[in-house]
Parts: structure tokens; C-alpha cells; sequence
């Protein structure tokens, strides 16, 4: 397949799930025959060439396979096929407004998958299927496991949507901000699957970093004022600005610090840059503007040594109120060091040590022997390290600490 | 996050046990398998034949030798692994909690290196 018909395929695929389900209901049944017509298409398109109309070809083709579908539940047939006359050609017909119904079908669709019924490993299945027309095949490759679980967990989703009846229209207003965050919070799980990962089948990986970033835009494009949607979408251009420089060609990772900034992709800087000032004008920031506004710094800094450190640790500051997670403080002290010394950073380091959530995580540990480092102390920052090393479960982050270790010790990397 | 979940058990004790107690573990692990099935956890699960069938393999003289084993007489010995996707540690421990009352053995739990890594 070709990678013009991928993407209009992936761009449809909201738009002809949405169509269906809007006027048919039956979203699990719906997604089915959508993911169905997909395959169809990327089968035949490039050899018949492109439809007058892709989207019109994919509603006849899903509508097909769900009239089939519903058909062969006998139980329901009489019912199903009064109501399915008349839809049928509803369905087809563009909207009055084509473009603004596809928006808030793709913008519905996003909370159904993100529905609080669902556990986020669904969630984030359900998601790249249902809205990003991604297959399982793909969606499991992406995560690793095989097909068959990858299909359980989004058949199970889908399931759980139908017992727990949630209506195809957007959330009512009291509850449509918590679900947004819920939409928000995937997206950016969907990310950082890809973003992070070092290996593994690569390309892929990439892709769902990819993925979340046209998805965040779609979001975007539904939600221009929301301050928070604008954040993610920046964030994850800055944060994915930088991916070409930080592991090397075989996979090592490179700290922020020693990247190669020339590798880091200017367009989408800018463009994140752009975003979040915008964003940031509406106050108050929430936890998407603040990270997304410390990544622009870090993208902004010519050099390493040029960061504003002094700007992020005030962001820290300011993101700690909005958001209780300790590894937020655990940035703060590496940016205090930064500006007040390694002794600030450390003594700061040793209040948020006694967080119980933070009792064995590695990146304590690290970020300990970062600041030993910075402070001269070789033995104690190589024992942080050491013990670094040993709690982190990330392969390339183990390896990374024992490069540290490493060279702080003079011997070779085990 | 992936787990590795070992359970090791007593042959011998296992060999011991009544036909309905055999039919009983059976029927526990293929509900256990349906239902990490079904919830999209399971991997990847499988029993492991005998011991007897077992080598290990070690470097000796810089050639790689097989020898028999690991035996272990009386001992508890490898039986089956399972790999589980879950969405905490705790599942995971609860998911071998099961296993080790079904079958009075011990079970490991081993997280899985992760492939990915977190901005440094």
C-alpha cells in the first residue's frame, strides 16, 4: 500500500466509524465493518485506483459488511433491517456540514474510547483502532504482545461499551472536562510508547509517537481554545522534536545534555513554541501548558549551558501545585542545582526522598548521582548509580547508568 | 509492564495426587488461561515436560556441553511458565498468588526488562 492511500485511509477512518455509528448505533459492530472496509481498500485501491469518493466507497463497503453482520444475528433480524432501510441512505449522505460533522464525530469517538469504564492499556487500543485506523496487527507489534491479546483487549473494550450503553454524543458539561483529561492522558500514553522506545521493532514504535501527535492534532482542530489540548499538542511536538538526537545509531541513549542539537527538527519546535506561547496567554497553565513551556526551553537553548534553568525551575514550581507526582520535584531539584548548586539540589532531594512512592524508584537514585557528580563526590555518585542501575527495569536506562558508572569508576562498561 | 511468572513444584507430590485433585489443578489452569485470555493479559503460557527431558547447557573447555538435568529428587523443580501484560505489579502478584494456592507451589514473579526508556 502506498503511504498517500495509508494516510487517507487513517484520515477517513474516524469519519466513516462516526457516520455509521451516529445513524446506525452498534458502535462494536460498526468499528468491525469499518476496520474491514479499511482492509478492503488498502487491498484494491492501488491496483483500481482511488475512488471518486474514498469516503462514500468505505460507508458503502462497512455498511455492506454491517448489514451482513447484523443479518447473521438472527435474533435480531426483522428488527435490525426495518431500521437499516432507511439508514443506509441517510448515512451516505454528506452532512450539511461535512467538515464540522467529521470533526465531532472524531472528537465523540475519542471519548468513547477513553471511556473511565475502560482499563488505559484499552483504552489506548481502542483508540489507535477505532479513531487512528490502525489494525491489532499493528497495534500489537507496536506494544509487543501477540495479535490474539491485542484482539481480546480491544474486543473486550468494545464489549464493555456496549454492556455499560454509553450514548454516541459528547459527554454533558459537567463531566466533559474529567473525560478530557482522560482523552489527553492516552494520547500522551500512546506517545510515549513510541517516543521512548530504543528498540524494538523501531519503525513502528515511532509510528504510535507518530499516531499521537495527528491524533492530538485532530483533538486540536475540534478544541481550539482549550489551553490544555493546545499544551499536549505542543508538548509532544517539542518532546518528538528531539528524538533524532537522543540514542545513538545503536540504540544507546544520550541525555539531553550531550545531544547533538543540530539533529533536532526546527519546524516542529516553532511550531510547538508557537503553540503553547499562544496557549499560555489563557490562564490558568495546566500540567500539558507548564511541561510543554519546560520543554520549549530546553528546544530554545542554543546550547545545553544556554538553558534558562532559573525559568524551569519556576515552572517546576508552578507544576507541582497542579500535579502530586513526585518525580515532578525530582526535576525541580535537578533544575535548582542547576541554577543554586549541586548542595540545593541535594539538600532539596532529600525532603522528597521520604515520599513513599518514590521508596526504590531508580530515578531517585539517578538523579542522586547526577547531583554527587556535579558535586565531586566520585564515590558517592557512583554508588547512586550503581544502585540506579540495579532498580531501573528500562534495558537502555540500565545501560546507560552502567556507561556512568563506568566512567566515573575508569573501568569498562560491564 | 511484562512479567515472567514461574511456578515450581514437587513432582513427586504432583505425581501423588488424587485423579480428581489432577482434574481439579487441570481445570484451574485452563480457567486461569481463559480468563488472562479474555482479559488481553496472557502472552504467553506453557507446562513444561519432565525433568528428565531437561539439559543444561554450559560452556566447558570453550565448547558449549548439554548435560542432564537439573535434576532435583524431592525437590521442587520448573513446571510451567506463564508471560502476562498487566497494568500493575500487584495484579501480577495476585495472578501468582492463584497459581501458588492451586498448586502448593512456589512461584517467582519476575518483571521483564522494558525496551523503553525515559528522558535522562
Amino acid at each position: 500500500m502506498t503511504a498517500g492511500t495509508d494516510q487517507l485511509l487513517r484520515e477517513l477512518a474516524p469519519q466513516v466509524l462516526g457516520a455509521l455509528v451516529r445513524r446506525l448505533g452498534h458502535f462494536d459492530t460498526a468499528e468491525d465493518a469499518v476496520q474491514e472496509a479499511l482492509l478492503a481498500a488498502a487491498r484494491q485501491w492501488p491496483q483500481s485506483g482511488l475512488p471518486d469518493d474514498p469516503r462514500a466507497w468505505l460507508i458503502t463497503v462497512a455498511f455492506r459488511r454491517m448489514t451482513d453482520q447484523l443479518r447473521s444475528e438472527q435474533a435480531r433480524r426483522r428488527r435490525e433491517e426495518r431500521v437499516l432501510a432507511g439508514a443506509a441512505a441517510d448515512a451516505l449522505a454528506p452532512p450539511a456540514d461535512a467538515s464540522a460533522a467529521a470533526r465531532d464525530d472524531t472528537l465523540v469517538l475519542l471519548f468513547l474510547c477513553c471511556h473511565p469504564a475502560l482499563t488505559p492499556a484499552s483504552q489506548v487500543a481502542l483508540t489507535l483502532r477505532a479513531v487512528g485506523g490502525l489494525t491489532t496487527a499493528e497495534i500489537a507489534r507496536a506494544f509487543l504482545v501477540p495479535e490474539a491479546t491485542m484482539g481480546q483487549r480491544i474486543s473486550r473494550a468494545k464489549q464493555r461499551i456496549r454492556t455499560s450503553r454509553v450514548p454516541f454524543r459528547l459527554p454533558p458539561p459537567p463531566e466533559r472536562e474529567a473525560r478530557l483529561q482522560a482523552v489527553l492522558h492516552v494520547l500522551y500514553l500512546v506517545f510515549n510508547e513510541g517516543y521512548t522506545a530504543s528498540a524494538g521493532p523501531g519503525l513502528l514504535r515511532q509510528d504510535l509517537a507518530r499516531e499521537a501527535i495527528r491524533l492530538a492534532r485532530l483533538l486540536h482542530r475540534s478544541l481550539p481554545d482549550h489551553g490544555e489540548v493546545a499544551g499536549l499538542l505542543a508538548l509532544l511536538l517539542l518532546t518528538d522534536a528531539r528524538s533524532a538526537a537522543r540514542t545513538t545509531a545503536d540504540g544507546e541513549l544520550v541525555p539531553l545534555a550531550e545531544q547533538d542539537r543540530s539533529l533536532w527538527d526546527r519546524d516542529a519546535i516553532a511550531e510547538g513554541v508557537a503553540l503553547v506561547s499562544d496557549a499560555l496567554a489563557r490562564p490558568p497553565p495546566g500540567p500539558y501548558q507548564l511541561q510543554a513551556a519546560i520543554a520549549a526551553l530546553h528546544d530554545e537553548a542554543a546550547t545545553a549551558a544556554d538553558t534558562d534553568w532559573e525559568e524551569i525551575a519556576v515552572l517546576y514550581t508552578l507544576l507541582e501545585r497542579v500535579s502530586d507526582n513526585p518525580v515532578v520535584r525530582l526535576n525541580r531539584a535537578v533544575a535548582v542545582a542547576m541554577t543554586r548548586g549541586p548542595e540545593a539540589g541535594l539538600a532539596l532531594l532529600d525532603s522528597i526522598a521520604e515520599d513513599p512512592r518514590l521508596a526504590g524508584h531508580h530515578r531517585l537514585h539517578a538523579v542522586r548521582a547526577h547531583l554527587l557528580e556535579m558535586a565531586g563526590d566520585r564515590d558517592g555518585a557512583l554508588a547512586a548509580y550503581r544502585t540506579a542501575a540495579r532498580h531501573t527495569l528500562s534495558l537502555p536506562e540500565r545501560r546507560y547508568l552502567q556507561r556512568r558508572a563506568a566512567a566515573l569508576s575508569g573501568a569498562a562498561p560491564p | 509492564m511484562k512479567y515472567l511468572v514461574l511456578l515450581y513444584s514437587n513432582p513427586t507430590a504432583w505425581e501423588a495426587l488424587s485423579p480428581d485433585d489432577t482434574a481439579a489443578a487441570m481445570a484451574f489452569f485452563e480457567e486461569l488461561r481463559h480468563e488472562t485470555v479474555t482479559s488481553g493479559e496472557l502472552v504467553d503460557t506453557a507446562g513444561l515436560a519432565d525433568a528428565a527431558h531437561a539439559r543444561t547447557v554450559r560452556l566447558r573447555d570453550g565448547a558449549p556441553i548439554a548435560t542432564d538435568g537439573p535434576f532435583a529428587e524431592g525437590e521442587e523443580v520448573l513446571a510451567s511458565y506463564a508471560i502476562y501484560d498487566v497494568d500493575s505489579h500487584d495484579r501480577a502478584l495476585q495472578l501468582a498468588g492463584r497459581v501458588a494456592e492451586a498448586t502448593a507451589g512456589a512461584v517467582e514473579v519476575w518483571p521483564v526488562m522494558d525496551l523503553s526508556a525515559a528522558e535522562m
